[in-house]
This record gives C-alpha cells, structure tokens and sequence, in this order.
C-alpha cells in the first residue's frame, strides 16, 4: 500500500491543481529581498565595531549548498533571537524558491493539503467540496490589474506617485513586467453533493475574501507589510531650510492625489488585516470543519456575490454508472485517481453484461488527476491510440514534445454511439480524455466549454508531511492543441438537461487508428 | 515613511545619508564554511530525525527537483540558492535580516565610504506644479557652484532625460555617480530661459552639525548623522552658543537616520547628567549590556533642552532621544520617531555576497522596547507631539521648531523666576 502510495504520488498528477501558463519569469521576486526599510531600516549602526573587512575573493568555485549552510550557520551564531524551528526555516527557503519560479500550481503545500489530497483520491472530499487552484485574475477595472508582487503590491495604489528611491531589485535581470493579475483562489469543479455545490459555487468562480478579509496572493511577511507600510506611510516633512524664503509653488488642491491617498490608506489597511492565500487554501482545502463566509468573484463582466459554506467531510462515489434508457449508458468520472481505472472497468463489464450499446462519458466537474488513469480509461474505450502530448524538458532542458499513447489493457468496450458530457468544471486530464475521445472517434463533446487546465504537475511529500508541486509539463491534446486557459469548445452546447442532450448528440464513433501501427516509440516511462 | 516630500532640504550629496546607511563595522567571519559539506549536499533526498527536516537537504532537495522537472525557466543554480537564502532570512520576520547579492553589497560598501559624490546641491523636496526640480541650495564651492548653478534653477532635465514625472529621489539617483564623472543638467532660470550645464561630480563633504543662535539667546543645533565627527562638532557648537548667552537650546535630530552608536552614547553623556545609563544593548543569547554616560563629558544641566524628532528619526537618534526622555534631561517635540531598535553586522560571504544579520537590539534605559514590530509600532513618543501639515510646509513654516523656543522660553522664564524668588527668600 505504501508503496503503491508512493508509485502512485510520483507520477502523480495532482489531483486538483490547475492551470497556468508560464510567461517570462517575473512573480514574487523581490518579496524577499530588498525590502527598503525606509531610511531606518538602512541605518546600520556600527555596533559591534570592528575594522571593515573586504569578503575574501569570490570563490567562483565555492558550491551555492555551501553558500547557503553557511548563511544556516551564521545566523544560529549570531542572530539576536532564537532561531524558528527548522522546519519553519526549510519551508520558509524553499517556499520562496518556489515562489520565484513565478507559477501559480508550482507551490508549497502545507500537510493538511497533501493529506486532504490524498484522502480525495480515496473518494473522501474535505472541507469544501470543491478543487481548488491558483490563478492570476485580473480584475475588470482596467488599470488598476494589480500584480502580486511588492514592487506594486497594492490595489488601487496604483496611482500615488512614487515617493520614494526605488533601489533596483537585487536579483533584478529582467525589465518590469506587465501587470499581469493576482494570485487568486479559483474553483475548478464542485463536487456534488458538498457543501460549495450546496451553497452555489460554481467552476469558475474566484474567491476574493474569507471571513470578511480580504484574501492577499502571499504570505503577508512582516518585512512586505514594513514595506507597505514604508511606500505609502504618513508623510514627515521637515521644514524648508529657514534662510531659504523664496515662495514654493504652492500646488493647487489635488483631488486625484487626495483619492490615491485615501485609496492607498485603504489598501494598506487591506493588506494590513488580509488573510494569506497559503492559510486561506489551508482552511478551505485543509480538512478543517466550520462555517466560513466567502466573498466570490463570478464571470466578466465580474458579478460579486456572498456565499456561506459549512465546511466538512463528503464522500463520494468517484465512478458512477447508470442505465438511461435499456441501450444507453451513463458513465460519469469525477476524478482520475489510481482506482478509477479498476471502477470504469467494473462499471463497463456490467453495461456489456445488461446490453447497453450507447454510452455517455460524462466528465463534468472532474478536475483531473492522474494522467495514467486517464489513459487507461480512454484504453479501454478506444484500444490503442495516441492519447495526448505532453511539452516538456528533456535531460538537458530542452524543450520536447513527448507523445502519450492509451494504455490498453484486458477490457474494451467499443460502443455503438459515443458522446462526451463536460462542462467547465472538467479540467486537467479529464480534459485530455474528451479531446482524445473526440479527436479519435469524431464524437461530440456536449455541454459547455471546459475549464482550461493544461499544465501537469508533480507532488513531491516531505518527510514532515508538508510538500510541494512542480509544474512539469504543457499538456496538449492528440492534435497539438494547448488548452491551457482556453478550455475545450463544445460541438453542442447544453444547459438544463445536460445528460439528454449528450444523449441527442450520441453517435457512432470513427474507426480509430492504431497507435501500434506506426513507428512512434511508445514511450514506456511515460509519467514518472 | 521614507518619502521624498519629507525633506524639502534633501541634498544631492546628502542622498546617500538620508537612505541612511552607516555601516561601521563590516564582521569578519570567524567561521569558515568548509568540512562535511560534500557529504551533506550529496544527499538527494531530505532526510530527517524525528520528522523534522534539515534545511539544508530540504533546500537542495527542492533545488536538483526544480533543476530536473520543472517546465518553465530556471535560473542557474546561484542565483536559486540566493532566493533560497532570502526565502530562510525572511522566516524571521525581521525586515533588517537580509541578504545581499554581490551587486547590492558593492552599492552598499560604495554607499559606507563616508564620501558622496555628487553635484553638492539641496534640491527641493517637491517637484514644482510644473514637473520641475528646484535646487534651494548649491554648496558653497561644491561642483555645482563652480558650474554655475544657482539657487532657484529649475532643473527640466538629466543628461537629456526629462525629470518629469519623477520624484525628487528618483532625480536624485540620477544625478549621482560616481566622482570624476560629467552629468548634464538642462535648467530653466526666470529671465534667462533654458541652458546646459555640464558638472563633474565629486566627493561632497557637508556638515553634519548646523547651529545658530535663535531670538531670545536659545541655541539651535541640528544633527543630520551619527559620525564620527557628531560628537566633537556638537560639543564645539554648544560650547561656542554658550559663550554667547544661549539659555536654552534646541537639538534638532529630525530626519536623522541614525549612525554610530558610541557617537550616540558620546553626544547622550553631555546632555544627561553623569553615570545615568543611555542604553542596554542586548545580543545573541540575552546577555544584557547597560551602557552609562561618559561623566567627563557633560555640559548640559545650566539650561534646558528639548529634543526635536519625527519619523524619520532613527535608530541612534532614537538611542539619543530615548535616553533624554528616561532621564528627562530635557522635553522631546515631534513626532514618535521611526522604531528602529536592532542592530546589523554585515557578514561577508565567501561568494562576494554578504548578509546582514540583526546581532542585537536596543532598549532604552528604563527598559523599554522601541524598536517597531508587528506587535507595536514602537519609537520613542514624544512628551509633546506636534506635527508639520502639508500647508505649513509649504508656507515654510515649522511648528516644532517654534513650540520647542515657546517651550524654552516659558521655562526659562520659570527658572529664573525660581532663581529670583529663591535669592529673595534667602535674604
């Protein structure tokens, strides 16, 4: 089991996580350095007092590791108070190196979020009842786009003029970015029968606040906070020198400057009382129970709406099938973990056995999952055949395109009529499974266009149980398509009654071709 | 806090001080980064004891990871580990604990060579309505004097680049360079019209004691930085005003960002009376530290004081004002000042980078915590607040300034009231 566990969680596609692409780099950078501490916070004063000593010769040789036991050790030597605990200081350093890689889905997750992942691919859902991701949103008020980064952290600051010399960021190789949105909470699908569905969340929706506080895309560190504070604090003027008597300009009253000030006094108060993105997703993510209110962001032109969830345990049948009618199935997968396979399986023998015919895949709300268990499903409904291609690094970095086949194996079922039911809470892997589906059999997709998650990521769990995700790949369908925050356009769309029109949509599948027959290597390690 | 309209006097040469670095001492590291690391580093996964993780394999964990999977751009393994050191610094919640790449520890050595280079001009502290920067003060012979600029040109623009739109700390680091080099200044003078002057920067000294005698025989002293020289050249200007009849005097350490430490305990001990404690120091560990005025310094004690400080006031200034405000050796006027309590080393690193460590922290005599938190705000209050409004700024008035003389007056007064009815009643 353990080790099943451990097979399954490194190739293991996060259940949940979505979706962002990756423009150059430029994120949280600078959070964590340079943080100009106002004229105080760069007064050194001389104490201890000893002779000012030039570093020794750059050691181009000297390992980065080093570097950083070295920094380890000096402070454990030398720093005023005591040391947070090693763990706080591991998260903490590979936190911010995550950060820096500037990917919403490659992040820190704290051991309630990888132990309620886990615990989804057992079909038991926590606290909301709903898949989670991050993703830049920008909001519809034009300029005031804000980015999560420091250098602007604040919305609606945008317009104060600024009022201090900006030393050039530390680690500062690129040009200033494009305000490109915040880090926002975002639904991806909403399980039925949880407590989002039973308050109204749908795919899609942004969560702006918890509990009345508004939800800040990072961890508020006292050091960003200072910096706010810095960047926007009360004004201290000293008088003018007194043998200078030349009458100043004397500026007419500024309405617009008197607005970005309340507007920054405003902000500052905001990020000053935020509950922290990492905390937030914890509470909603993490296993917790209890009742919170959140403040949801739907649509553009955006709608604000004020929800209340009770938080709390559901369980749910991740593969479920149904007879519609005496020759038309309804199979219907909210999730791709390692048992889904085995379940679709079970559930098409049983169609075979009672002479269903037709079948609807109804891929609504599964955000995804494990990229293997799509394949093997798709295996079984299509036999061999290429599946999807994933964009990723070689050994040396290199950008390469790797094809994905089906994974055959005993049970196939070939209906009389296919059609695919999704919606826009289908996303990740489901989303490549009513591509290859589609793009296979030329059968329709129904329903509404799907959500937009085109990025894999791999979970990597520490020994404390926290972890972290890597962004590893861009997934494409069969065709070569990136759908990453596009989603998958439906050949027929439906809403009410859903499942009757993918029923109406049903139709005989195209011949597939055999992936074997051509020379392309199927690849053996394929997601590792 | 740190804003360019808060100080109207902010001169070119002055632009490094009022960033407000002094760094004194640069740490040698007795510690030697070498033995076991090989071993440690060669070590994929993080490994750990009782469920709690090593930074350090946690940390090169995530790296060779990030190294091997992930899809976006990398930065090279260097600057990775840097972000890493940031990311564990920052676990501290202290804004001071920083690190710094090699390019920020060479502008911060640069910037601690005591000179600046510059044109030696005071400019303005607000762009005029028009966009423009007004120089309020060229330096007596500085290069900007010998150029030819004069007070009240309006500098349009920068080597060719337009200075609209920009606060005057950002002209200000554009003006600056190093010495030797040429800047270009387009003004526009009343009368005169647009012209080019081109200065070579050089270093700049600038007095860091200004002092004058106001109405009424009070002494006005201003200290702009803790340096070396603040301790002698405050003693010198008291001793010259009190030659001259002062019978009360103002020290101004508005704006003042703090320096040395012993300059601080130095110019404390000729305000407060002897062997009265200025400041505890305490360091790594706990071990406290109460440092006691030089009683072989004091000159104060025949007249009043009051201390004039904002919030741009800190660290030794606030080592200062705190110490006066414990041992009420004199009134503090302003407002409360910046909350700068701790103390940095820089610890040079073998790689060129350096990193600056809070190594200890101050309490004011009595004890007391001044340095600015989440959990407070911190600084040292003033007994009487007062504070500066934009329209009185802009009409040069100074409301601390002119409560602090009402204030010396009202006790000089009282003093020699006092002084007359106790000779009365000795008779």
């Amino acid at each position: 089991m353990r080790q099943n566990e451990q097979v399954w969680w490194a190739s293991a596609t996060v259940l949940s996580l979505g979706a962002f692409s990756f423009f150059a780099g430029f994120g949280l950078r600078g959070l964590f350095d340079g943080v100009r501490g106002g004229r105080g916070g760069e007064a050194i004063n001389g104490y201890p007092k000893l002779a000012s000593a030039a570093p020794k010769g750059s050691g181009p040789n000297l390992s980065p590791q080093t570097l950083y036991w070295d920094v380890l050790k000096k402070l454990q030597l030398y720093y005023v108070e005591p040391l947070p605990a090693h763990d706080a200081l591991a998260l903490g350093s590979i936190e911010a190196m995550l950060n820096e890689l500037d990917d919403p889905n490659t992040r820190l997750l704290s051991k309630a979020e990888v132990d309620a992942m886990q615990s989804a691919s057992r079909g038991e859902f926590r606290g909301l009842g709903a898949v989670l991701t991050i993703m830049r949103q920008s909001t519809d008020k034009g300029e005031e786009v804000v980015m999560d980064s420091p250098s602007s952290p604040l919305p609606g600051a945008k317009r104060v003029p600024p009022t201090r010399t900006q030393r050039k960021p530390a680690n500062d190789d690129k040009p200033a970015p494009a305000p490109r949105g915040v880090r926002t909470i975002t639904v991806v699908s909403v399980l039925p029968g949880g407590p989002a569905e039973k308050a109204g969340l749908l795919a899609g929706d942004r969560i702006t606040h918890i509990d009345g506080r508004w939800i800040a895309p990072t961890h508020v560190s006292y050091r960003l906070l200072t910096q706010l504070t810095e960047s926007l604090g009360p004004q201290d003027l000293r008088p003018r020198d007194p043998n200078d008597t030349d009458p100043l300009d004397v500026p007419p009253p500024n309405p617009e400057r008197e607005k970005a000030r309340k507007d920054a006094d405003e902000a500052r108060l905001r990020w000053k009382n935020a509950a922290e993105l990492p905390v937030a997703i914890q509470t909603l993510a993490g296993g917790q129970n209890g009742s919170h209110d959140l403040t949801i962001e739907r649509g553009r032109p955006t709608k604000t709406l004020k929800v209340t969830v009770t938080l709390g345990s559901t369980k749910a049948d991740v593969v479920s099938a149904k007879k519609v009618s005496d020759k038309v199935g309804h199979l219907r997968i909210l999730a791709f973990n390692p048992d889904v396979p085995k379940q679709v399986a079970e559930a098409l023998q049983d169609f075979q056995k009672s002479g269903v015919k037709s079948l609807v895949v109804d891929l609504r709300e599964n955000a995804g999952g494990s990229i293997d268990a799509a394949r093997a499903v798709a295996g079984m409904l299509l036999g061999n055949a290429k599946f999807a291609v994933l964009r990723e690094r070689d050994a040396a970095r290199k950008i390469v395109d790797r094809t994905v086949l089906t994974e055959s194996g005993s049970v196939h079922f070939t209906p009389a009529s296919l059609s695919v039911l999704v919606n826009h809470g289908t996303a990740g892997s489901a989303e490549l499974l009513a591509a290859a589906l589609r793009d296979q059999t030329h059968v329709k997709l129904v329903g509404a266009n799907t959500f937009g998650d085109g990025t894999e990521q791999e979970l990597l769990v520490l020994d404390n149980g926290a972890g972290f995700t890597i962004t590893r790949a861009q997934l494409q369908t069969v065709k070569g398509v990136a759908f990453d925050r596009k989603g998958l356009k439906v050949d027929v769309p439906a809403e009410g009654d859903a499942l009757q029109a993918a029923v109406n949509a049903l139709s005989a599948p195209a011949a597939v071709r055999s992936a074997t027959a051509e020379s392309g290597a199927p690849s053996k390690k394929d997601l590792k | 806090m740190s804003q360019s309209r808060r100080s109207n006097w902010l001169p070119v040469c002055l632009a490094v001080a009022v960033l407000g670095s002094f760094t004194a001492g640069v740490m040698t590291p007795e510690l030697v980064a070498q033995g076991g690391i090989a071993e440690i580093v060669s070590k994929l996964r993080p490994r750990s004891s009782g469920h709690e993780l090593d930074p350090v394999q946690t940390y090169n964990f995530a790296l060779r990871n990030i190294q091997d999977k992930f899809f976006g751009e990398v930065k090279n393994e260097r600057r990775m580990t840097y972000t890493a050191i940031r990311g564990l610094l920052n676990t501290l919640d202290d804004p001071y604990t920083r690190f710094l790449d090699p390019e920020d520890y060479r502008a911060l050595r640069e910037e601690n060579t005591g000179e600046f280079e510059g044109i030696g001009a005071q400019l303005e502290g607000i762009p005029t309505k028009e966009g423009y920067i007004r120089i309020s003060k060229p330096l007596p012979k500085g290069p900007a004097d010998k150029a030819g600029v004069k007070r009240g040109d309006l500098i349009s623009k920068v080597d060719g680049q337009s200075v609209l739109g920009l606060t005057v700390d950002q002209a200000v680091k554009k003006i600056r360079g190093r010495a030797g080099t040429a800047v270009r200044l387009t003004v526009v003078r009343k009368g005169e019209g647009t012209k080019e002057i081109a200065i070579v920067r050089q270093p700049v000294e600038y007095e860091v004691v200004e002092y004058a005698m106001k109405e009424g025989n009070i002494g006005y002293v201003s200290l702009a930085q803790f340096n070396e020289l603040a301790d002698r050249k405050i003693e010198r200007a008291v001793r010259e005003l009190e030659g001259k009849g002062m019978k009360g005097l103002v020290l101004d350490l508005r704006g003042n960002p703090g320096g040395l430490l012993d300059a601080a305990i130095d110019i404390a001990s000729q305000f407060i009376p002897p062997d009265r404690g200025v400041v505890i120091i305490v360091e790594a560990g706990g071990e406290r530290d109460l440092r006691k005025t030089n009683p072989r310094k004091y000159l104060a004690g025949k007249w009043p004081l009051v201390v004039l400080v904002n919030r741009t006031s800190a660290s030794a200034s606030e080592i200062l004002s705190g110490a006066i405000k414990d041992n009420k050796a004199g009134t503090v006027i302003g407002t409360t000042t910046f909350g700068k309590g701790l103390v940095q080393t820089v610890v040079p690193l073998e790689d060129g980078s350096a990193c600056m460590i809070t190594t200890a922290k101050y309490l004011t005599p009595s004890g007391k915590d001044i340095n600015r938190s989440r959990e407070q705000r911190g600084g040292v209050e003033p007994d009487e607040p007062v504070e500066i409004t934009e329209q009185e700024f802009l009409k040069n008035q100074d409301p601390q300034l002119k409560r602090a003389i009402e204030d010396l007056r009202k006790e000089i007064a009282r003093r020699e009231g006092g002084a007359r009815n106790a000779s009365t009643n000795a008779r």
